[in-house]
C-alpha cells in the first residue's frame, strides 16, 4: 500500500471512530476538560477556590465568574500557547477516544511504539500545555529554579515541550488509528 | 512477501495496554498534583535566587493565609482612585512583562467603566530580574523618580501609561532612548530624572514591594489581588481579561 494510501486509511479510520456519537462524546469532553485544566484551572486555581468558597457570592456568580475565565486563552496566554493548547486538546481527545475504542475492542496487536507514544505524548504534551508564557508552569512548580532556567534558555523559552507534546500525541495517535486499521493478529503484506 | 508483524502473544498485549492505561492515570495524576502544588503560578514565573523568595515559597502557606499578608493599602500607595473605595485591585507588576502590558490596558478599561471611588487601581512594583535583569529595575527605579519629581500619583501613572505603551517589553528596548522621551513628555529635569533613576534610593522601597507580592502567593506578574468591601480578597493571576475581572468586581459588590 502506497504512504499517501495508508494515510487516507488512517485518517478515515479516525474518521470513521470519531463519527460514533459514543467516541464523539468521550473526544469532545476530554478536549474540553484538558482545555479547562490549561486555560482556567492552572493559571487560576487559588481565584477558582477562593470563588467557590466565598460566602459573598452566589452560585450564579460563581458559575459567571468561573465562566469568564475561559477568556484567558486570548488575555493570558501567547500566541504559540494558544496554538499548543488548542491544538493538544483537539489531539488528546481524539488520542484518548481512539484508545478507548481499542480498549472496547480487546485490540491485542497495540504495539509498544504505540504504548510509549501514548506515555510520552501525554506526559510531554500535558506538561507543555500548562504554562500560557513559557511552557515552564508545571516544570517550575515542581521544580521552581533549575527546570525554568533550563526551559528560559530554549529557543522558544519551554514551548518545545507543547510542540514535542503535539507531536508525541500525533504519532501516538497515528499508531493508534493503525492498530486499528489493521486487523488485529494478521500479517502484514 | 508477507511479514508477519503483529503476531504477538496475549500477555505482551495484555502488558502494552496496561502500559497505556497506567500512562493516561500518570498523566492525571501529573496533573492533579501540579495544580495542587503550582496553585498559584502565572504567567510570568519568577525563578529568582533570591533567599527570602525561596524560604517564601517552601513556607507557601494556604492561598487565603498568604493573601492576607498584604500590605494595606494606604496614601502612600500609588493609586488611581480613592484610597476609600469599596473595592480595591492590587496589582504588583514589572515593567517590562507582556502581560503586564496587556493587563494594564485591561485595567485603563475598567476605570472607564468603574469610577475611582467604586474601584481603586494600586500599583505596586515585582520587577523579575531573573527575566528582565536589563531594564526591570531601572524601569521601576524610573517611575519612583518621575513620580518624586512630577508631583506625585499622577506623574507616576503617566509614566506607566507611557512606559507600557512606547516599550515592547522583555528587554527589548534601549532605556537610553525612551527614558528621556517620557521624562520630556512628563516635563520633568533632565539631569535631575538621570541622576534620580542612577541612583538606588528607591531600591528598598521597590525591594519591600517586591517581597510583599512573594508574601502574598505571587510567582509570577502580572499578580493582583482583589479587596472586596468587606475585605474578602480574591487572587488574579495573570492576564486575565476584562470580562473576568468585571465579574469578580460585579458579584463581589452585590
Amino acid at each position: 500500500m502506497s504512504r499517501s494510501k495508508a494515510k487516507m486509511v488512517i485518517l478515515k479510520t479516525i474518521g470513521g471512530i470519531l463519527r460514533r456519537p459514543a467516541y464523539l462524546a468521550i473526544t469532545l469532553v476530554t478536549a474540553f476538560i484538558v482545555f479547562t485544566v490549561a486555560v482556567v484551572l492552572i493559571p487560576s486555581f487559588s481565584l477558582v477556590t477562593s470563588t467557590l468558597a466565598s460566602s459573598q457570592i452566589d452560585l450564579a456568580g460563581k458559575v459567571k465568574i468561573i465562566a469568564s475565565l475561559y477568556g484567558a486563552i486570548g488575555s493570558n496566554a501567547t500566541v504559540i500557547s494558544r496554538v499548543i493548547i488548542i491544538t493538544l486538546s483537539a489531539l488528546v481527545g481524539i488520542n484518548v477516544a481512539l484508545f478507548s475504542f481499542v480498549i472496547s475492542r480487546r485490540f491485542r496487536n497495540i504495539s509498544k511504539r504505540a504504548a510509549g507514544g501514548s506515555l510520552g505524548g501525554l506526559l510531554s504534551g500535558l506538561f507543555g500545555i500548562g504554562c500560557a508564557a513559557c511552557g515552564s508552569l508545571l516544570l517550575s512548580a515542581i521544580f521552581p529554579t533549575a527546570a525554568a532556567a533550563f526551559l528560559a534558555g530554549l529557543p522558544l523559552e519551554g514551548q518545545e515541550i507543547g510542540l514535542l507534546g503535539i507531536a508525541l500525541v500525533g504519532f501516538s495517535s497515528y499508531l493508534l488509528a493503525k492498530t486499528v486499521a489493521r486487523p488485529p493478529n494478521t500479517c502484514a503484506i | 512477501m508477507v511479514v508477519c508483524v503483529y503476531m504477538k502473544n496475549t500477555n505482551q498485549d495484555t502488558r502494552s495496554t496496561y502500559i497505556i492505561a497506567g500512562a493516561i492515570v500518570l498523566a492525571g495524576l501529573l496533573v492533579a498534583g501540579s495544580i495542587v502544588f503550582g496553585g498559584n503560578n502565572t504567567n510570568e514565573s519568577e525563578n529568582t535566587n533570591d533567599q527570602p523568595a525561596r524560604e517564601a515559597a517552601a513556607e507557601r502557606q494556604e492561598p487565603s493565609q498568604e493573601l492576607d499578608a498584604i500590605r494595606p493599602v494606604t496614601e502612600g500607595d500609588f493609586i488611581r482612585g480613592d484610597v476609600d473605595a469599596p473595592i480595591k485591585i492590587v496589582e504588583y507588576a514589572d515593567f517590562e512583562c507582556p502581560f503586564c502590558k496587556r493587563f494594564h490596558n485591561t485595567m485603563n478599561q475598567l476605570r472607564t467603566e468603574y469610577d475611582g471611588d467604586e474601584v481603586a487601581w494600586v500599583f505596586r512594583h515585582f520587577p523579575l530580574t531573573s527575566l528582565h535583569p536589563q531594564n526591570a529595575v531601572p524601569a521601576h527605579r524610573a517611575a519612583e523618580c518621575a513620580a518624586k519629581l512630577g508631583g506625585g500619583d499622577k506623574a507616576f501613572w503617566q509614566f506607566a501609561d507611557s512606559y507600557f505603551e512606547k516599550t515592547p517589553s522583555n528587554d527589548r528596548v534601549d532605556l537610553s532612548v525612551v527614558l528621556p522621551e517620557i521624562q520630556r513628555e512628563l516635563g520633568l529635569d533632565e539631569a535631575a530624572f538621570q541622576s534620580c533613576v542612577e541612583s538606588d534610593q528607591f531600591d528598598d522601597q521597590i525591594q519591600a514591594d517586591f517581597q510583599n507580592a512573594r508574601e502574598t502567593g505571587g510567582q509570577g506578574t502580572p499578580w493582583s489581588i482583589l479587596i472586596g468591601p468587606d475585605g474578602e480578597k480574591f487572587p488574579i493571576n495573570g492576564a486575565q481579561p476584562l470580562g473576568a475581572v468585571r465579574a469578580l468586581i460585579e458579584n463581589v459588590s452585590q
